[in-house]
């Protein structure tokens, strides 16, 4: 069945995919491509490489070093450069005599080319083109997390609401009951008792095993017979109503309101709230793959056969249902790197400490004749969503046809 | 009709509830901050007394020193007074000493101790100690962090004696205090909040303290007027274009048409708002051919039509980038559906019957192809609203998205609480709208039952 739409993924034009390669390298090599420190270097008769250095002083590996106080654009003394990185800037970096909205085109006070800032500086002068390259990287991350999480989170349960449908899924009387009496003890347990330590590890594992037993208790009861009787659980209708509430949302929106959740906005933080608002779509998606293929000889045979719904679900339906998931995912990138820089832009997202093409752009609205820190990285963002897009549509059409 | 109506009040109250149980976990104390707590550590100017005051008149005034929910289960002898504190960390802490020590009394006290502590001129590293303590849940840990201290900073007599009593109530911990089950009646936060939904009356922002009632009706009618004047102009533009593309363009034209489109509908909106109002707001680039950004608030008699009308010029950026971003959208689907109805069966009945042309598209094709573009609207909508957010942002334009961002920054819950919940509503009444007018206007919808 798989054969006919063989390779249908394939079917996209091929600069997109030299675009998603150049974004996942930026993405990757982001301090080797921008950075205030040489890659090789001769200080003092001796050849260094701060980069990597550096990168060994943040893991904690290595002691830090005399020579990494050093930025390359300050010319500091006995200091010779071998291989430099492309741009001899990170985007934090403050170059003091370029500072107030150096222009792209006019007069820089550089010593070199090879120090000029090619797309101009910001009011405190910061790099714009450096700005760019690690905009780029926080945008990957972002979108890659916030949308691998919508989709284990929208296969996850489009998988089980397709499967289990309105009429497969039943739960016997006995495991709500024994349901309700876990819950009760629970409670009870974290209510009623005086206790002494509030160690997180403790507190995770008595969680982790009364929630074992509450599953065991929810899954094994059907062996006992007196509370046998069995009540059908409309799991695709309850589905429907969650996808229902976020539908009719705006993510934009409620993502916003969400955020001072979090004390600190990092990547994770906030691809964990695109990808909440991003996971009802891929399931729904999913769960009408899953409806369509419920009912067709293969899962009927494998039912037949009695295998267990789990290894059903994953080895038989998971990989008929992948193409609405990619589909997705690749529009998916797309909104979620929209949305991160919406949120800098406006000031919420990341960007006190990392410098995110949204927060690029907000600077460029305090001072109009900066055009530069508005156009720039509004094409790297608008290159990033068109190429999304593009790989989203070509996908679908040629999945429909 | 109704258990759609009853579907959009589950919708509501879900979301209320839920942003309800997340706000009770915001870090931060916006009542502190507005009492002044800032200035704690400040070496002068910082009166307990005083603050204690006005930190629990204004907790009063914001229905903050109420408990949450209609009813609480707690461990048998906490004192309700307990559950009624304003600050939730610290409301979280007492909890969590309770559970600890069993007596509520030796909480109180430890507390009141400590803050003393905090604020005498005592020791420094007694003073960071009692800082700790103030925050920290595991009574074991506070006890050995003041066991380190160097014995050169003495410790109070009194801290010192409440210390031996921990110790003690900890030695006993495990114990079966037992389970207590308040029922406070409709005195809570929860209650009162969602009541403000169903009166109008919202409380007061605790910014500025002006009504959110106001404060959001005001903002609201802004950002229908902007999107609905949006998405008007957007069907206008979208309908005769989309019948253009699939029945009249030719090949060349319509490949160039549909990259524009899909060029907007790729383009961040905030970016081109951003580049429009560089471009053609101020002198910087001579073409400073519309008004400076931010509507006209003109004099406060003033109606809303009139400064509606007297801000159009300021509007034109925002209301155009709106359009352009739901344009493609649109016209993709009018495009599609007028292609579906090219293709029907009917339309070849109608050409050898000897129809022209114009007439089987615009009277038979239009028609039909415009019942699947209703319900667009519908989901349009929520992309509009989070759009027109930025656009706000940007505009300088007094409505919901500002609001929420404002109070977003600013700590402002209640006003935070009721424009994301409104935000949600005007989308729910939007896609009603929507299928009330499909069913309207497509008689086999209504036959069907409109439920």
């Amino acid at each position: 069945m798989r054969r006919g739409k063989d390779r249908w993924y394939r079917a996209y034009p091929g600069w997109i995919r030299w675009v998603l390669i150049g974004w996942f390298a930026l993405a990757i090599l982001a301090p080797f491509v921008a950075n205030e420190r040489g890659l090789v270097i001769r200080y003092r008769e001796e050849i260094h490489f701060p980069v990597f250095h550096q990168w060994g002083v943040d893991a904690g590996i290595i002691p830090h070093q005399d020579y990494l106080r050093f930025r390359l654009h300050e010319h500091p003394q006995d200091y010779q450069i071998l291989i430099g990185p492309l741009i001899p800037y990170r985007a934090e970096t403050l170059d003091a005599s370029n500072s107030n909205y150096r222009s792209p085109l006019g007069h820089q006070e550089i010593s070199s080319w090879y120090y000029r800032h090619w797309l101009g500086t910001d009011q405190l002068g910061r790099d714009t083109l450096a700005g760019l390259v690690y905009g780029a990287r926080t945008a990957w991350w972002v979108g890659m997390l916030a949308t691998a999480l919508s989709i284990i989170v929208g296969l996850f349960f489009g998988l089980i609401s397709g499967y289990y449908g309105n009429d497969r899924a039943f739960i016997s009387r006995g495991s709500v009951l024994a349901g309700c009496v876990v819950l009760l003890v629970v409670l009870s347990e974290d209510i009623g008792w005086s206790h002494q330590s509030t160690q997180t590890l403790e507190v995770l594992l008595k969680w982790g095993l009364l929630i074992g037993l509450f599953l065991l208790l929810l899954f094994g009861f059907h062996r006992v017979p007196s509370l046998k009787k069995r009540i059908g659980v409309p799991i695709d209708r309850m589905f429907l109503a969650v996808i229902g509430w976020f539908k009719s949302l705006p993510g934009l929106v409620v993502v916003m309101a969400l955020l001072p959740l979090f004390k600190h906005t990092g990547i994770w933080s906030l691809a964990l709230l695109i990808g909440l608002f991003r996971w009802p779509l891929i399931g729904q998606y999913v769960r009408a793959e899953m409806l369509r293929i419920r009912h067709l000889p293969f899962m009927e045979s494998v039912r037949l056969l009695g295998l267990s719904d789990r290894r059903i679900l994953i080895k038989h339906a998971l990989p008929n249902v992948w193409p609405p998931v990619i589909v997705n995912a690749a529009f998916g990138v797309g909104a979620a790197v929209a949305v991160e820089s919406a949120l800098s832009f406006l000031g919420l997202g990341l960007g006190l400490d990392q410098v995110t093409w949204g927060t690029l752009m907000n600077a460029g609205r305090n001072y109009f004749p900066a055009w530069w820190l508005t156009v720039f990285p509004g094409i790297a963002l608008f290159i990033v969503v068109y190429v999304c897009n593009v790989l989203g549509d070509r996908w679908l059409a040629q999945y429909n046809s | 009709m109704v258990i759609r109506l009853l579907g959009m009040l589950t919708t509501l109250l879900v979301l209320a509830c839920a942003l309800f149980a997340l706000y009770q976990y915001l870090p931060g104390d916006p009542i502190d901050e507005l009492a002044g707590g800032a200035r704690r550590d400040q070496e002068s100017g910082f009166n307990p007394r005083l603050y204690a005051e006005r930190y629990a008149s204004l907790a009063n005034r914001y229905g903050m020193d109420q408990p949450y929910f209609y009813f609480s289960v707690t461990p048998k002898g906490l004192p309700l007074s307990f559950l009624s504190i304003p600050d939730h960390r610290k409301r979280a802490l007492w909890k969590s000493w309770y559970r600890q020590l069993g007596d509520a009394d030796l909480v109180q006290s430890w507390w009141e101790s400590l803050e003393g502590l905090a604020q005498s001129g005592a020791d420094p590293g007694l003073i960071s100690a009692a800082r700790t303590a103030l925050r920290e849940r595991d009574l074991n840990l506070v006890l050995r962090a003041f066991e380190i201290l160097p014995a050169s900073a003495d410790i109070p007599p009194s801290i010192a004696e409440q210390m031996v009593r921990i110790q003690n109530a900890l030695q006993q911990s495990g114990r079966w205090l037992g389970i207590a089950f308040y029922w406070h009646g409709p005195d809570n936060q929860f209650h009162h909040w969602v009541r403000g939904l169903w009166t109008g009356d919202f409380g007061r922002s605790m910014h500025d303290g002006r009504p959110v009632t106001r404060k959001i009706t005001e903002a609201l009618r802004w950002t229908v007027s902007i999107n609905g004047l949006a998405i008007v102009l957007a069907l206008l533009i979208a309908v005769p274009l989309g019948v253009f593309l699939a029945a009249f363009a030719s090949k060349r034209v319509a490949r160039v048409i549909r990259f524009l489109l899909y060029a907007g509908y790729a383009m961040p909106v905030y970016w081109l708002a951003t580049l429009l109002v560089v471009l053609f707001t101020s002198d910087t680039y001579s073409m400073d051919w519309l008004p400076s950004i931010g509507v006209q608030y003109g004099y406060a008699s003033a109606s809303f039509a009139d400064r509606f009308i007297h801000s159009l010029g300021q509007l034109v950026i925002p209301v155009f980038t709106l359009v352009l971003t739901s344009l493609a959208y649109l016209t993709r689907q009018m495009e599609k559906s007028v292609e579906q109805q090219l293709a029907a069966p009917y339309l070849v009945t109608a050409q050898v019957w000897g129809m022209p042309r114009g007439k089987r598209i615009w009277k038979y094709v239009l028609p039909n192809a415009l019942f699947p573009i209703i319900t667009l609207i519908g989901t349009l909508l929520p992309v509009a609203i989070a759009g027109s957010v930025t656009l706000e942002f940007i505009c300088n334009i007094p409505g919901m998205g500002r609001l929420l961002l404002d109070s977003i920054l600013t700590k402002d819950w209640p006003v935070m609480f009721y424009v994301t919940l409104l935000i949600g509503m005007v989308t729910l009444l939007g896609i009603l709208l929507a299928d009330m007018i499909y069913a309207l206007v497509d008689p086999r919808i209504r036959q069907n039952g409109f439920a």
